[in-house]
């Protein structure tokens, strides 16, 4: 699934690392996984993978006003699919993930109104008690929910400590809520999230991780991670991918520094002048995931070839056509952030370098920003297999980089080398 | 140099330049391995400045200098000795200068077997004996290196095709190579080797594969149709390509048509597939029972068999009987 043959994805992570499968995208091959009986990793070719299902791809918007009593929706290539509870067990039965989140109303995001924010923290309520009871095989992620409301997220991450379940079979929480999935929670800022996120965490035991999947741009990545955020996804790097971006913000701290690093580090596209970037070369080694510090959670994105309208009630596709604008034109828009180039810019027409000078990648060691410009502009599918090589690489640097600085309390450090960056990029 | 142009006479020269992206001088060298004592099917040795080929052989096309979504371990894991580039494309984007720049289009793309660009176009579409005999002389007093017989793809009847091709492999030098353009379907690839001809190009296994059809011996199976939903075989149990070791048909089904992925997958099967087709062809060539491949392979391709007549008449006027 996405834009990756297996072999692809080992080209850049390892055999072993976490992947993230929506429950979404099986609910209508519930039979076909009950009949194959090997479970959803081994099904999609990535055995030996360990498998985390969540209910909705964070890489989609999900279209927003349509869970109601009898389930959850979900949308899939023939349209929504109410999912009950009875039906999202037997799915993550069927799909036998080492964790799942539970089943949850998040359809919650800064515009929601009061009135949606406590149905969703009801349904939600209701919905993890069902999954604790339905319990049978993996371990369950419970939903921290409540919306913008800070008040509402600190009483429901209350609640949930307060519980006296068997706590055996809870895997850790999953933080929802804040958006409704897809490139717009890139847009969701690290200072508008701060008290939010806050409000969520410090009530939750620190003896359990964290999960916040979602488009994130790494400066909220950032700041989730300071709060204490454990899992996040690939979505982001998927989103740059998607618009025919290469990430090139800086994200390696220097340890020690030697002359020949010094003049490497001058080559690097965004230097700053006072932290000093340079490369780690004994940190290039991909997914050494420890339980204890930051997991990477890679999420297999979706690309849509062809658009199938839900068939249901009209007024639904007229909603659902709004929405699928936000989910489909992301490489019309041509959007771009402060994180990233973008290859479709023609100056890149000429370029015999890499995508960003210095890094390990596959796509840097092997081609050039001419070729992938090439590539990107008569929209060959190889395009976007080499950016997400590229775009995925960047991001394990990035979070091999959080955990260092978490472990050598570097944190700050980290945050403005990026910021500075970022602000640079932004006067260009 | 625009080469291997297809011309209303159904053959041209296959100049030199053509066979790699800069060279001037003649750039391969071509010899006969061994001949089928029936047919005129034949395996040859055909050196290239990147690499040395086995003909008869098929040529997956790579318009854009890129292959599908494919990166160029996964193309060489098909087996692909050879992909095609569009001179004409490539030199409007990226175009030649920044080819030259970076060193040639092998290092542009990381491609480091060989590659043939022809420039497409000039299809007039005819199929007039005499005008192609006036052209076959001109050609062989020019003594190119090779020839391809090209016009013959336009969507032209079968039975008008099969003599032409006859024709020109009779008239063409039997020392230099033959290359069929726009040849792909596994039933011409057959015939076309068993009436002598070395090399062919097709888009068909890539595109098949973007509708969601896979190769198989008999033809194609489209992953879309219902069947195979909860079909856990590979796509041929008999191949051993990426795809056929990892995926089930259940799955492909899961994503044909609507993931990129998809496209990719059925793109290195397909691939795979007309090389192990061509692999069987020369083998069978060399050992010399290219007969009796072409009887089981036709026998299993169509059921009851029920041989359209031009393959029948194709492959009677070369000594070979269908078996009933």
């Amino acid at each position: 699934m996405g834009v990756w043959v297996w072999d692809v994805l080992h080209l850049v992570v390892g055999k072993d690392s976490p992947v993230c499968v929506p429950a979404q995208h099986f609910s209508e091959h519930v039979k076909v996984l009950q009949s194959y009986r090997r479970g959803v990793a081994h099904f999609s070719a990535l055995q030996g993978h360990c498998v985390c299902v969540t209910a909705q791809d964070s890489s989609k918007v999900t279209p927003s006003g349509y869970n109601d009593k009898s389930g959850v929706s979900m949308w899939t290539y023939r349209g929504r699919q109410s999912v009950s509870i009875d039906k999202y067990m037997e799915l993550v039965e069927t799909m036998q993930p080492d964790w799942y989140e539970a089943l949850n109303d998040a359809d919650t995001d800064s515009a929601s109104s009061k009135k949606r924010v406590s149905k969703s923290t009801a349904m939600s309520m209701a919905y993890l008690k069902q999954c604790i009871d339905h319990h049978k095989v993996a371990k369950v992620m419970r939903a921290a929910v409540g919306g913008h409301s800070e008040g509402d997220r600190s009483r429901w991450s209350k609640s949930l400590a307060e519980k006296l379940e068997d706590t055996s079979i809870i895997s850790g929480y999953a933080l929802l809520g804040l958006h409704t999935n897809g490139p717009p929670t890139e847009k969701l800022e690290p200072e508008s999230m701060h008290n939010l996120i806050k409000a969520s965490i410090d009530p939750l035991p620190a003896d359990l991780p964290r999960q916040a999947a979602g488009m994130w741009n790494p400066l909220t990545v950032l700041k989730l991670a300071e709060h204490g955020v454990d899992i996040f996804d690939s979505a982001f790097p998927f989103l740059v991918t998607e618009r025919r971006g290469a990430l090139t913000f800086p994200c390696r701290l220097n340890k020690t520094l030697t002359d020949g690093e010094c003049s490497k580090n001058d080559k690097l596209e965004h230097r700053n002048k006072r932290l000093k970037v340079c490369e780690d070369n004994s940190g290039t080694k991909m997914c050494e995931d420890n339980p204890d510090t930051k997991m990477m959670c890679e999420e297999k994105p979706k690309t849509k070839m062809c658009e199938d309208k839900p068939k249901t009630k009209m007024e639904e596709e007229e909603n659902a056509k709004k929405e699928d604008k936000e989910n489909q034109p992301i490489r019309e828009k041509e959007a771009t952030s402060p994180y990233e180039i973008n290859l479709k810019d023609k100056s890149n027409v000429s370029q015999l370098e890499p995508l960003l000078a210095g890094c390990e990648c596959y796509t840097c060691k092997n081609f050039t920003r001419a070729y992938v410009h090439h590539l990107a502009n008569v929209n060959e599918l190889l395009a976007p297999v080499l950016l997400m090589m590229h775009n995925l690489h960047h991001w394990m640097d990035f979070f091999t980089s959080i955990r260092e600085a978490i472990k050598t309390d570097r944190l700050e450090d980290l945050r403005s080398l990026i910021e500075s960056s970022v602000l640079e990029s932004k006067e260009a | 140099m625009a080469a291997a142009a297809s011309t209303i006479s159904g053959t041209s020269a296959m100049a030199s330049a053509a066979v790699s992206s800069s060279s001037s001088s003649p750039a391969l060298s071509f010899r006969i391995l061994s001949e089928c004592s029936k047919s005129k099917a034949r395996t040859s040795l055909m050196k290239l400045p990147h690499y040395t080929v086995e003909l008869p052989m098929f040529m997956p096309v790579g318009t854009q200098g890129t292959m599908k979504g494919l990166l160029p371990g996964q193309v060489k894991d098909a087996k692909a000795q050879i992909i095609l580039g569009n001179t004409y494309h490539l030199g409007t984007r990226p175009g030649k200068d920044l080819l030259n720049d970076i060193g040639g289009l092998h290092k542009f793309m990381q491609w480091d077997r060989a590659l043939l660009t022809d420039s497409g176009g000039f299809q007039m579409g005819g199929l007039f004996p005499d005008l192609r005999k006036i052209s076959l002389e001109q050609l062989i007093a020019r003594d190119a290196p090779g020839y391809a017989i090209g016009g013959l793809s336009g969507g032209e009847e079968k039975d008008k095709f099969w003599p032409t091709v006859h024709l020109c492999t009779d008239h063409l030098p039997k020392n230099k190579p033959r290359y069929c353009m726009g040849v792909g379907f596994a039933v011409d690839l057959v015939v076309c080797c068993a009436l002598g001809v070395d090399m062919f190009d097709c888009v068909f296994p890539t595109r098949t594969a973007r509708f969601g059809c896979a190769l198989i011996d008999n033809g194609q199976i489209n992953l879309k149709a219902r069947d195979f939903a909860t079909d856990f075989r590979p796509i041929d149990e008999k191949c051993d390509c990426e795809t056929c070791k990892n995926y089930t048909r259940a799955y492909l089904h899961t994503i044909v048509t609507k993931e990129t992925v998809a496209c990719h997958l059925l793109s290195m099967h397909n691939i795979a597939y007309q090389m192990r087709l061509m692999k069987n062809i020369r083998e069978s060539i060399k050992e010399d029972r290219f007969v009796d491949f072409v009887q089981d392979f036709m026998a299993c391709y169509y059921k009851d068999q029920s041989y359209p007549q031009w393959v029948i008449d194709a492959l009677a006027a070369v000594n070979i009987i269908l078996k009933k």
